[in-house]
């Protein structure tokens, strides 16, 4: 029902947009701007890049709103242009890239957020130790293995909609994100 | 129960692990678990991934973004309308059918083009090369008319020999 009137009232805004209505695309552009970027950081680990990929994405979909149609949901449109430029991005620079990333990408670490109880230098780099762990075994993932997980993980997706954005079929899914969860399970054991 | 790992039903426990699964089923799994020594193992390290993922926040977006999307809106915006028009063609560009069409015209009328072409003078080349390309046809020339003439000389000299003779 949820997802349903989710897809409503996004297709309805593109419609909207596809007519002209510069607002509606603000209003599309403000509720998926985050989960893309996230997405995108996470498939291609640097910060940069992700929001350069993003601006592509929703310059595409601007782009793309006379020849619109909603035949599918709206976020699985949007997460195929972002899966589509992420994967084509880390293919054609992969070798000189990925060791970059992992470990010069000052921005690549996360930002400490400030709170009342500030964080023991000890439990920040306990913490920053983790989520590199985290970072290496989602970047040794295969690109297709990586993206299904960070759908399926970060955006908890389901199944179908992760088969239509991967163009592939549901079964393919379920083994792509077995195999995935296998790799992670081995490379993270440690920190159960 | 049946044992989701000895009947390869990993995807359940996939979702168990990931609260997908509905009150009952995960009930009925959280017991199962308990008392299996495949299962529990399983799910033990699988919510520990869940969890490891769980750690990797994502950095906050550029306060910028939305002025720098709008200023590359406004860009497209102020496209001559041919520009525009040829985003309806756009997706068809996108499948990998039409360029592989395009680049098998491209190369097929290359191979065209080149079987009529005789000898053209690369316009890129160093004039050197070409001047020395020139020297070694008239070099070949020169000794195909010296060859020739050598030729020549011997049938005339042979066509000599009976008269002298005589």
């Amino acid at each position: 029902m949820g997802a349903s009137a989710a897809l409503d009232i996004d297709a309805q805004l593109m419609l909207r947009v596809k007519d002209g209505d510069g607002a509606s695309f603000g209003l599309l552009l403000e509720k998926h701007r985050s989960p893309v970027i996230h997405f995108l950081y996470r498939m291609v680990q640097n910060h940069a890049i992700s929001e350069e990929l993003a601006q592509e994405v929703f310059l595409r979909v601007y782009r793309s709103r006379s020849s619109y149609e909603p035949t599918a949901k709206f976020t699985t449109w949007l997460f195929r242009i972002a899966t589509h430029l992420a994967l084509n991005w880390l293919r054609d620079g992969k070798n000189e890239r990925n060791q970059e990333h992992l470990d010069h990408d000052p921005e690549g670490m996360p930002r400490l957020q400030v709170s009342d109880r500030k964080p023991s230098i000890e439990q920040r780099m306990v913490h920053n130790v983790k989520v590199n762990e985290v970072r290496s075994a989602i970047a040794s993932l295969p690109d297709k293995q990586r993206a299904a997980v960070l759908m399926h993980k970060y955006q908890e997706m389901e199944y179908s909609q992760i088969a239509k954005v991967l163009n592939c079929s549901e079964s393919a899914v379920k083994s792509l994100l077995f195999r995935a969860y296998e790799s992670l399970r081995s490379s993270l054991a440690h920190m159960a | 129960m049946i044992c989701p790992i000895e009947n390869e039903d990993i995807e359940v426990l996939l979702a168990y692990c990931s609260g997908t699964v509905g009150d009952a089923k995960a009930a009925e799994l959280k017991l199962h678990v308990s008392g299996c020594p495949d299962c529990a193992p399983f799910v033990q390290l699988q919510h520990a991934v869940w969890n490891a993922l769980d750690v990797w926040e994502s950095n906050p977006v550029s306060s910028d973004f939305d002025r720098r999307l709008y200023a590359r809106i406004a860009e497209v915006d102020r496209e001559p309308w041919y520009r525009r028009a040829f985003d309806f063609v756009r997706p068809m560009f996108q499948q990998p059918a039409l360029p592989l069409a395009a680049a098998t015209v491209v190369i097929m009328a290359g191979f065209f083009f080149d079987r009529k072409q005789v000898i053209l003078p690369v316009p890129s080349q160093p004039a050197a090369i070409r001047v020395s390309v020139t020297e070694a046809e008239q070099v070949e020339r020169t000794l195909d008319d010296i060859q020739m003439l050598h030729q020549f000389d011997l049938d005339s000299q042979e066509a000599e020999k009976p008269s002298k003779s005589m």
